[in-house]
């Protein structure tokens, strides 16, 4: 199956933003959120216009069917103009399955955030059932003065079950020059990424990268102070390991790894 | 510098700060012996150390309580291999001093510290200019006779608590005859650092060749 | 290509302060996660085709790239390819513990190989950040101008990834070193198909150069244990 969804958001005069693209296909669905703070929104398709609210437009990525599937190629692609800022959130976990031919499935997306724009991507987790084969290759290329919160969580196999293979790449550039490229990949067709160099005994890995401009002034050495970042207790226990890591740019990488989805979810929580 | 600049070289350093290595097996009193330095020095010269340690935060205090600046001490880890970091490849400790020489500048004295090594352990002339093997007395007599790179080639030989030799009952007069037959001219100083913390005849020697090398300085000076 | 040049850098007694690194096993062996010779292997192979095959990449990228020697233009000699290199590898290695490593290597490489080969080459490359250039730059910058092909590079970064944790193996778990070098020639073959595709990907374009990290060292690797003296540096 091939899938691709499409995000344009414009900030007005107003200050607020406007989503003036938002199509969909399943299983890459978009809803619009009804207004700040509700949960779900109605039908997917509704004639875009001004979120009004002054606050960041928000969007639901919906799975709507199962998948992805073997020999899926899904792809998004987000466009956020100058001011425009936008909340991209999930509602279910997406479970990756093997397709009938054995085939690799991928998922692309491509971000673009506009100067003081504000893009805040944070799906639910994908799930790599048993055989299946999925890779998630994302780029996103930010403006100077973009802000950026990019987050992702895997979970090895549906409960009790040995892991699909999974990969995900994301690569994001500020004011053109490159500031993180990170490739993890877990699953029996990854060698040795299940092992103590690899997910260890952790079953849920996760990251988050937090990109402010208002850190560029900072020293580049730590964690600036006074962000929730720097409450984050780096610990390596069988329950949980994270670590926050300053990258060499006004940007933090929060990497967790854990023995369950929602362990992993509450310490990714606690990060913003 | 050309290869064959560099394979010429070997023989060691320049100018520059006066870096003496301090050798020995554990608990011999590297770290006594350093403090007792700082103590008698650090007034007249402006020194740092350079540690190859992996706790050094347990060793910092004995040398602030000797007025040394806890920014003036460098610690180097060696992956458990404390010779290969001050002989085989000394890339780490190079670098270190290096960068406490600049912070420093200028600095007159580095004192290096190995990790506890055995009596084979000796410094690589391209990291020091002169270097102390110290040896604990009371653990056994035996150990200048068995000589070893460490105790044969340092520059100043070093025996520790003599106070507790009687008592281990180690012989410090064959200690001495071993010393002078395996060592030649170069001197060896039986000392109780317990009972003279300040190490008189060690900051002595060093205050010798530090005339000696700001004579050489000049003397290049006026060349 | 005469094997003797790439022997020599791929030499462990190299002075270039590897032998002070243990490549996060030493943290991997305070958590528990590696204890005999079946979870070292594991380990190593996770090494290998993780941050292994993204530093082979690179050091076959900059051997390739350097291969031809420098051009000497009006502003002196022209590094901007391998600073581009520098800039991309930099960018994946999130961990900043794993970049001062990196980039200690690379310094501590070059300060060795410079000796053997002097030249203008080398001393722009040392010259590419204050800390240094990360080792893979700087290796593949020691194989050019040793006359190591970029396959050879890519050989010997890829068998370093795994034969400097291994080697201290023995002085963390007091492991067998026969049963070390069993582990090392069980994976031989590995090493070999991770140094392929690094070669192979090091011929596209440098941002598509592989970027496989692995979550659990850069955690271990950020990780100060209280109480727990560290014997090496990484």
């Amino acid at each position: 199956m091939r899938a691709s969804a499409r995000i344009v958001a414009r900030c007005q005069a107003d200050g607020s933003t406007r989503l003036t693209t938002l199509a969909g296909e399943a299983p890459l669905l978009l809803r619009r959120a009804a207004r700040q703070g509700a949960k779900q929104a109605p039908d997917e398709g509704a004639p875009p216009d001004g979120a009004g609210t002054g606050g960041p437009a928000r969007v639901y990525l919906a799975g709507g069917t199962a998948g992805p599937l073997g020999g899926d190629e899904l792809r998004c692609s987000v466009d956020l103009g100058p001011g425009a800022r936008l909340e991209v959130h999930g509602v279910d976990a997406s479970v990756a399955l093997p397709g009938p031919h054995g085939r690799e499935s991928a998922l692309e997306i491509h971000a673009r955030v506009g100067e003081g724009g504000a893009l805040s991507w944070s799906p639910r987790p994908l799930v790599a059932a048993r055989g299946a084969r999925h890779r998630t290759v994302a780029r996103v290329e930010l403006a100077a003065d973009a802000l950026l919160v990019w987050r992702d969580e895997l979970i090895l196999g549906r409960d009790g079950e040995d892991p699909g293979s999974v990969s995900t790449r994301l690569r994001v550039l500020r004011a053109g020059r490159v500031l993180l490229d990170r490739e993890v990949a877990f699953g029996p067709r990854h060698p040795g990424s299940l092992g103590p160099a690899g997910s260890g005994a952790h079953r849920a890995i996760g990251s988050l990268l937090v990109v402010d401009p208002a850190w560029a002034s900072a020293p580049v050495d730590g964690v600036p102070s006074g962000s929730p970042l720097s409450r984050l207790t780096p610990q390596d226990e069988p329950a949980v390991a994270v670590a926050v890591l300053r990258l060499s740019g006004p940007a933090v990488l929060v990497t967790a790894a854990a023995s369950g989805a929602a362990a992993l979810a509450r310490v990714l929580d606690g990060a913003i | 510098m050309s290869r064959e600049a560099v394979a010429r070289q070997g023989a060691g350093r320049g100018g520059g700060t006066l870096r003496v290595g301090i050798c020995g097996p554990v608990g011999a009193g590297k770290t006594s012996l350093i403090a007792g330095l700082c103590g008698a020095l650090g007034t007249e010269l402006s020194l740092a150390v350079l540690m190859n340690d992996p706790d050094v935060q347990a060793e910092e205090p004995l040398l602030t309580h000797q007025g040394l600046d806890a920014r003036r001490i460098a610690a180097v880890r060696t992956g458990c291999s404390p010779q290969a970091a001050i002989r085989d490849d000394i890339r780490a400790n190079a670098a270190a001093a290096e960068t406490l020489e600049s912070l420093f500048a200028p600095l007159d004295l580095l004192l290096v510290e190995a990790g506890g090594a055995d009596l084979g352990a000796n410094f690589s002339r391209a990291l020091i200019d002169r270097q102390i093997f110290v040896l604990d007395a009371a653990a056994g007599d035996r150990t200048v006779r068995k000589g070893g790179p460490g105790v044969t080639q340092a520059d100043l030989l070093l025996v520790n608590k003599t106070d507790l030799a009687a008592a281990a009952r180690a012989d410090l007069e064959r200690m001495r005859r071993d010393a002078a037959a395996r060592r030649g001219e170069s001197p060896t100083v039986f000392v109780s650092l317990a009972e003279h913390p300040g190490a008189p005849a060690v900051a002595d020697w060093v205050r010798k060749l530090m005339a000696q090398r700001r004579l050489t300085a000049t003397g290049q000076e006026r060349r | 290509m005469s094997l003797i040049p790439l022997l020599l850098l791929a030499d462990s007694r190299l002075p270039g302060g590897t032998h002070a690194h243990s490549g996060g096993l030493e943290a991997a062996v305070a958590a528990g996660r590696v204890h005999d010779g079946e979870t070292l292997r594991a380990f190593l192979l996770g090494r290998l085709t993780g941050v292994g095959f993204t530093a082979a990449a690179f050091a076959a990228a900059a051997a390739l790239e350097l291969s031809g020697g420098l051009v000497v233009g009006e502003r002196g000699v022209q590094t901007r390819e391998a600073a581009a290199l520098d800039a991309e590898y930099d960018a994946r290695t999130p961990s900043p513990a794993q970049r001062a490593t990196s980039r200690a290597l690379g310094r501590h490489l070059l300060c060795a190989v410079r000796a053997g080969w002097p030249g203008v080459l080398l001393d722009a490359v040392a010259g590419l950040h204050p800390d240094g250039p990360h080792h893979p730059i700087a290796f593949g910058a020691a194989a050019a101008v040793a006359g190591v092909d970029p396959g050879g590079a890519a050989e010997a970064v890829a068998l370093g990834s795994v034969t400097g944790p291994a080697h201290a193996a023995p002085r963390l778990l007091g492991l067998d070193p026969d049963a070390v070098t069993a582990v090392l020639a069980s994976l031989a073959a590995q090493v070999e198909q991770v140094a392929a595709a690094a070669a192979k990907a090091a011929r596209g374009p440098v941002e598509e150069l592989p970027a496989v990290g692995a979550p659990l060292l850069e955690i271990a690797a950020q990780q100060v244990r209280g109480g727990q003296v560290r014997f090496f540096v990484s």
